[in-house]
């Protein structure tokens, strides 16, 4: 569903994405790891089309920057952080979205309620709690039930159970067959429910086998200690 | 885009720009109306006086300025928030970003233009009759057309700017420099070079704000002496008809220049575009440029 091959990207001088290859098959989640500036964010902006880059990828058979709309429209995207406009209400956000992706009506009363929000539809996006925005993006990242959902570090900053409650409509999604990339920092909980990971370092994309740790936790493998939890390889 | 459209129309009814242009046109119409009315018994409007004086004026200021600086907030302000990237990122095209917009703001001008312009309108039909009030509404009418050209121009400006607040401050230098200083530097060269009037007739063109003025003069009392040397040699050359398409033209080619150039900067994937709030505040301090720094 999502292919990758050789992608690069520059920043004037700063090479943030060198040679990165990867795909992503129907049913499957793939995270992307990778410590802050690791290039995660410019990697979901390269799927979007949103930057030029040197290198192919292709959504669903399409090219995001020669056939960036049909492309995005299989794509349903969550940005890192709160991206929404402050001054509407949950209600306004969803007609928006609803009309800009062309998705049925009924669309949006069912995802308020698979995000807790129901009651909140007449609540202003100001008003609203960092973990309520962060799951009414997910909701608008759904609304066409795309086949292909980019969730750009979804859990960041979210109470435990927001966090859980992500994490299990994430693998409910892989297994309805949608095919998930998803960056982060590497959390227990998205390590566990993810089918593939790959870390990017330096611009660098390696591939990670998630079966056997593949040295994310070596040093506290090895005795060494972690005592903020990261894995070693990110630091 | 018809999306994009709408939501501009819907965040119109909470512009605070958008109501104050509009009331501040129903106040000073209606001044302006009434003032006019008791000087001339009923015969408001159907010569070139103070009422005509003060209600052009109010279209040559008001209109560039509203649509100015909300043409400039439109692109800008969604970078500065964050959202843009977000819009960007949907199923939509970065042209029908543009045109959406551009359609959304016009629409919203427009309503604010008539709706800002019908008390005056109502009470001059109710006093002076529908010849009086036909001439009225060339206000609303040209208004509208600078509104489209201003509004591009606005865009232009939003879509290349590093911040709101810089587009915000070029949209007031622009219309400084159209409605204020554009004249004095034209007096200045009719005086200084003696310049003709088909070199004059050409420089005024250049101004789609000038051009809207010799407009409303034309479309109000077509006197050789209020239209200028500029205006009479149109005339001469192009008989009335021919002069109104050629003034209208020139504002609306202000409005296909600029959002034509718009789209066409606008065209590709920009860096700056899908900057967070937080990048910038940290590219702001540490000095480094929007197009180079990391991700």
């Amino acid at each position: 569903m999502i292919h990758v091959d050789n992608l690069c990207k520059d920043y004037g001088r700063n090479r943030v994405l060198d040679g990165v290859s990867f795909s992503v098959e129907p049913g499957e989640l793939l995270l992307v790891l990778g410590g802050n500036g690791a290039g995660k964010s410019t990697l979901l902006r390269c799927l979007l089309g949103l930057v030029s880059y040197r290198g192919a990828i292709t959504v669903a058979g399409l090219d995001p920057l020669r056939q960036g709309r049909a492309a995005r429209r299989r794509m349903g995207y969550m940005p890192q952080g709160s991206a929404l406009h402050l001054d509407l209400t949950v209600a306004q956000t969803l007609r928006f979205h609803r009309e800009l992706r062309r998705a049925p009506r009924e669309a949006c009363d069912r995802l308020l309620r698979d995000v807790d929000l129901e009651g909140k539809a007449d609540a202003r996006v100001s008003d609203l709690s960092g973990g309520m925005k962060q799951r009414l993006q997910f909701a608008l990242a759904l609304l066409d039930d795309p086949p292909v959902l980019l969730l750009d570090e979804p859990t960041a900053s979210l109470d435990d159970w927001s966090r859980d409650f992500l994490t299990s409509r994430v693998r409910r999604l892989t297994d309805a067959g949608k095919s998930v990339l998803l960056s982060t920092h590497a959390r227990d909980e998205l390590l566990g429910i993810a089918d593939r990971a790959i870390l990017l370092r330096a611009g660098v994309a390696e591939a990670l086998d998630l079966r056997h740790g593949c040295g994310l936790y070596g040093p506290r493998a090895s005795g060494a200690g972690d005592a903020d939890g990261e894995p070693a390889v990110l630091r | 885009m018809i999306a994009i459209v709408r939501q501009e129309l819907r965040d119109a009814l909470r512009n605070r720009w958008l109501g104050g242009y509009a009331a501040a046109l129903a106040l000073l119409g209606l001044v302006a109306a009434w003032a006019g009315l008791r000087g001339s018994e009923g015969m408001a409007l159907q010569t070139f006086g103070r009422t005509s004086a003060t209600l052009t004026n109010l279209c040559l200021f008001l209109a560039p300025l509203v649509s100015l600086v909300l043409g400039a907030s439109a692109i800008a302000g969604e970078r500065d928030r964050g959202t843009l990237e977000y819009l960007l990122a949907q199923p939509v095209t970065r042209a029908e970003v543009v045109l959406g917009k551009y359609l959304g703001l016009l629409l919203s001008l427009a309503g604010a233009t008539l709706v800002g312009f019908a008390p005056a309108g109502a009470l001059i039909a109710s006093r002076a009759g529908g010849v009086a009030l036909a001439h009225f509404l060339v206000f609303p009418l040209i208004s509208i057309l600078l509104v489209a050209s201003m509004l591009a121009l606005g865009l232009l400006l939003s879509a290349r700017a590093a911040t709101a607040v810089a587009a915000q401050g070029l949209a007031v230098l622009t219309w400084f420099a159209l409605v204020l200083l554009y004249d004095l530097v034209l007096l200045g060269v009719l005086v200084g070079a003696g310049v003709g009037p088909a070199t004059l007739a050409v420089l005024l063109l250049a101004n789609p704000v000038d051009a809207a003025r010799i407009l409303v003069v034309l479309a109000l009392e077509p006197d050789l002496y209020l239209l200028g040397p500029a205006g009479a040699w149109l005339l001469g050359q192009l008989s009335a008809p021919g002069t109104a398409v050629l003034l209208a033209g020139a504002v609306l080619g202000w409005a296909a220049i600029g959002l034509g150039t718009t789209l066409w900067l606008f065209r590709s994937p920009r860096q700056a575009d899908v900057r967070s709030p937080a990048f910038r505040a940290l590219a702001t301090t540490h000095r480094f440029t929007l197009d180079s720094g990391p991700s």
